[in-house]
């Protein structure tokens, strides 16, 4: 219990100074944003207005506290760029963005496993996997992109070319290959590190025993090579998963899909403070909270850990 | 008499700023391969495409610059929310696609000077049926002369707005100022609908409070991130622009390799403001056609400072010759631009003026064509002791990032020694308007526009003593003297001649290195036509006028 309450004031003091970071950084970055709200030709006058009004001017410390009160009561501000609360912003991108997420996710849990599993049980599959998982790792997510669409877009047709799609099946059809090109290379990253363990377990001595007293190879994989394998595997897993959320940047921009990553890419070059923190947390939130969750799932999978408080 | 009218061009425009704001992602880019170099002809840019033959269901436009982030009109400044705008909102005056003005809601009359009237027409009416009135135009005009307005700067000699009668709305000046008129043709002039607007206030042109105006469209649904779409105004006032599209779906899609594909697989049916990078696989598509339009925008090199070694006019010469400007249009835009020689880029003389324009513009293109040995010849006769020349661009455009390693090594070739600093989009707009922020910096790569052909407004930012765009601090009683009368000159034949003597002064040492005049790319599926392809869809109701091609 005590080991719960220290592990969430852990997560929660993590997000507040990320937080903090977030917005301190901003400010320190160069550029004015009203230059974006005005434009070039306003008067100085008229810069100066929009300023104080804004608080802009106020001390970082100020500012920061008001955005924190705010912030703790459920409001996440005012997007200066876009005039409208960032709240309303977040919503509609949020359900884009978490349905690629979770797309990629699942292709990542379960064909990067697969593979992995198959490359540390069978050894003459190997060389095959470790291939796999090379070409994986190597390709970056944009080029990943437009290999898909060149191919299953444009000259099969199979998928539309961009866009996020209206409706829950319409959406799916139109992530499809965004999510397989956000999922590649985490994917590659999970295949290898089960490969790894389920080899490293299947090396150790009990196993060579139970395979010498005659159990049967399946029984031997299934009860204990996966089984004592499952913990390195589940936190590649849980750090790949977060991992994607920052990787949507990427793949949503290569997509023309308006989710989140995209709206953090326009927010940070007009310096769109409520806008940027509001969604640099949700990604820190994000990790945080996977974390925690692999910290929590480790105990129970592992008994010396329970043992250890 | 109704002045927009008989003397359509020589209504001004008033400078529009627009804040490019196209994220194009380092990521997205397609590859630099130099493709056949194609030729265009001048002559041949394509302002419009023959008329719509019917009405279609739905047409998909993209919207290549990205979600506009506001529809309020009086801040509605950068291409997605201007083009947007223009379709759901009329002014006060309307453009036509060869950039010239006529009436809009209202009919102009120049009392004197300094008066203006505005007199509204018969039946106009907004989206909702109720009638368009003075109240509403005074409301609007002096709700975009507010300084938090984007586009109050139109608005700098207006002494009072006045409602003169029941559809009479009165403009008086502290001085003359020609560049309002054309202003009220474009977002500056736009009418919302007062009672509404009053009750939206800071929700005007967001996707909750929408947008009530009088123009050929309504603003549908606009779902933030994903779309937005306008629906046709079956009761719209102006009979003649009845829309064809009964709806129209926009799309937000900013990265360039995406745009395209979309477009030539169809799943998109037309955007304009296309990336350069975009039109060798466009050129090619069996989809639709690539137009390339006349436009006012313009790509140049300043000098960003009063002192520095490009202070001697013999350096700043030899860049006026060390630039091929033709292997610039051809290779890195692609053919969508023209080589410009002057300040005045051509596409900004009056249709009506022509003539005398071209006839002093044709001595510059002499003067400063590119010849490396003359241009090598000016840098030795310079003080210019090799000292390193700072070049700034914007990050994130491809197009720009060549042209200015393009300049650079032209340059290099002259002796002249370049070096390019890349400034992030925020840093180099404040850049644009305050000069501690571009300490150092020599000279500025820079695109620019002017919403109409209306040389005076350029003219006046570059050149005024004490204008905010004049870097170089340059103040030429002479050339002050000229602009200044041109201004208050309502003759367009006097005007130019003018303007044409102050450019006769300040072209022989001048501070700006023209490099090219750029077009409007513009894609459109062979299923639909009539899009007016010159730059002149921004300010007006361009959607109304895509319809089926057969």
């Amino acid at each position: 219990m005590r080991r719960t309450i220290g592990a969430v004031s852990g997560a929660l003091a993590t997000i507040v100074a990320a937080s903090f970071v977030i917005y301190a950084g901003l400010s320190v970055a160069p550029g004015d944003p009203v230059a974006r709200i005005l434009g070039p030709r306003a008067t100085d006058e008229a810069r100066a207005a929009v300023r104080a009004q804004l608080g802009l001017d106020d001390p970082l410390l100020e500012r920061y506290w008001h955005w924190l009160t705010a912030a703790l009561q459920g409001d996440l501000g005012r997007s200066l760029t876009y005039r409208q609360e960032v709240a309303g912003l977040l919503g509609p991108r949020l359900e884009t963005t978490l349905m690629l997420v979770a797309m990629a996710a699942s292709l990542v849990l379960v064909v990067g496993v697969a593979v992995g599993v198959a490359g540390g049980v069978a050894r003459r599959g190997r060389p095959v996997v470790a291939g796999l998982v090379a070409l994986g790792v190597a390709v970056p997510s944009f080029v990943a992109a437009n290999l898909l669409i060149g191919v299953f877009a444009v000259q099969l047709g199979w998928f539309p070319t961009y866009g996020a799609g209206d409706g829950f099946w319409d959406k799916m059809w139109h992530l499809t290959l965004p999510a397989v090109a956000l999922s590649i290379g985490y994917g590659a990253y999970v295949a290898q590190l089960t490969s790894a363990a389920v080899e490293e377990e299947s090396g150790k001595e009990y196993v060579e025993t139970s395979r010498g007293r005659g159990i049967p190879a399946g029984i031997i994989v299934r009860r204990h090579v996966l089984r004592n394998a499952a913990l390195p595997v589940l936190t590649a897993s849980g750090l790949a998963v977060a991992g994607l959320v920052s990787g949507t940047l990427i793949v949503e921009q290569a997509f023309g899909v308006d989710g989140i990553g995209a709206l953090l890419v326009q927010s940070v070059s007009s310096k769109d403070y409520d806008v940027v923190t509001a969604v640099s947390l949700l990604i820190v939130i994000v990790f945080v909270v996977m974390t925690t969750m692999i910290d929590v799932v480790q105990v129970a999978l592992d008994p010396r850990e329970r043992a250890g408080t | 008499m109704d002045l927009a009218q008989s003397a359509g061009s020589r209504l001004m425009f008033a400078a529009m700023a627009l804040i490019v704001s196209t994220t194009v992602a380092a990521c997205g880019g397609s590859p630099t391969e130099v493709p056949a170099a194609p030729t265009i002809d001048p002559a041949k840019l394509i302002s419009s495409l023959p008329a719509a033959k019917g009405d279609v269901d739905n047409v998909v436009w993209n919207l290549t610059a990205g979600e506009p982030d506001t529809l309020d009109p009086r801040n509605a400044a950068n291409y997605s929310s201007g083009q947007i705008v223009k379709n759901v909102c009329d002014s006060l005056l309307a453009v036509k696609p060869d950039f010239s003005t006529g009436p809009g809601l209202a009919t102009l009359d120049q009392r004197s000077p300094t008066e203006l009237v505005f007199t509204l027409r018969d039946g106009i009416t907004f989206s909702d049926g109720t009638p368009v009135t003075a109240d509403d135009v005074v409301y609007s005009l002096k709700r975009s002369a507010d300084p938090a307005s984007v586009v109050s700067f139109v608005f700098l000699y207006v002494e009072a707005i006045k409602k003169t009668g029941d559809k009479e709305v009165t403009v008086t000046f502290k001085q003359p100022d020609a560049l309002f008129a054309g202003g009220m043709a474009t977002i500056s002039g736009a009418v919302v609908k007062k009672e509404w607007a009053e009750r939206a206030r800071e929700n005007v042109g967001t996707p909750s409070g929408g947008l009530v105006c009088s123009g050929p469209f309504t603003l549908g649904e606009w779902r933030s991130g994903s779309g937005l779409t306008l629906k046709r105004n079956d009761s719209y006032w102006n009979k003649e622009l009845r829309p064809f599209a009964k709806q129209v779906a926009f799309t937000f899609v900013t990265d360039a390799t995406a745009v395209a594909r979309a477009l030539d697989a169809g799943e998109i049916d037309g955007a304009y403001e296309l990336p350069v990078t975009a039109v060798p696989s466009l050129r090619k598509s069996q989809k639709g056609r690539l137009v390339f339009g006349p436009s006012t925008q313009s790509v140049s090199l300043g000098v960003a400072r009063p002192d520095g070694p490009l202070a001697d006019n013999k350096l700043r010469q030899a860049l006026q010759r060390a630039v091929d400007r033709e292997g610039l249009a051809k290779v890195v835009f692609q053919g969508a631009a023209e080589a410009n020689y002057t300040l005045l880029p051509p596409a900004t003389w009056p249709n009506a003026q022509r003539d005398l324009y071209r006839a002093a513009y044709d001595k510059y293109v002499k003067e400063r064509a590119y010849d490396i040995n003359a241009a090598k010849t000016l840098v030795q006769g310079s003080s210019y002791k090799g000292e390193p020349v700072v070049l700034a661009t914007m990050a994130g455009d491809e197009t720009m990032s060549r042209t200015a390693q393009l300049v650079q090594q032209q340059a290099k070739a002259i002796g002249v020694t370049i070096k390019i600093q890349t400034m992030q989009p925020l840093v180099w707009a404040e850049a644009g308007y305050d000069a501690s922020k571009r300490q150092g910096v020599d000279l500025m790569l820079s695109s620019n526009f002017n919403a109409g052909q209306n040389p005076l407004e350029p003219l006046g930012f570059d050149l005024l003593p004490g204008q905010p765009y004049n870097y170089t601090e340059y103040d030429n009683a002479e050339v002050t003297k000229l602009l200044t009368e041109a201004r208050q000159t309502l003759d367009p034949v006097e005007s130019a001649q003018k303007i044409i003597k102050a450019q006769e002064i300040y072209e022989p040492n001048a501070s700006t290195v023209p490099l090219l005049s750029t077009n409007t790319i513009t894609f459109l599926n062979h299923r639909l036509t009539g899009a007016v392809t010159s730059f002149a869809y921004w300010s007006m109701p361009q959607m109304a006028y895509v319809g089926a091609a057969g």
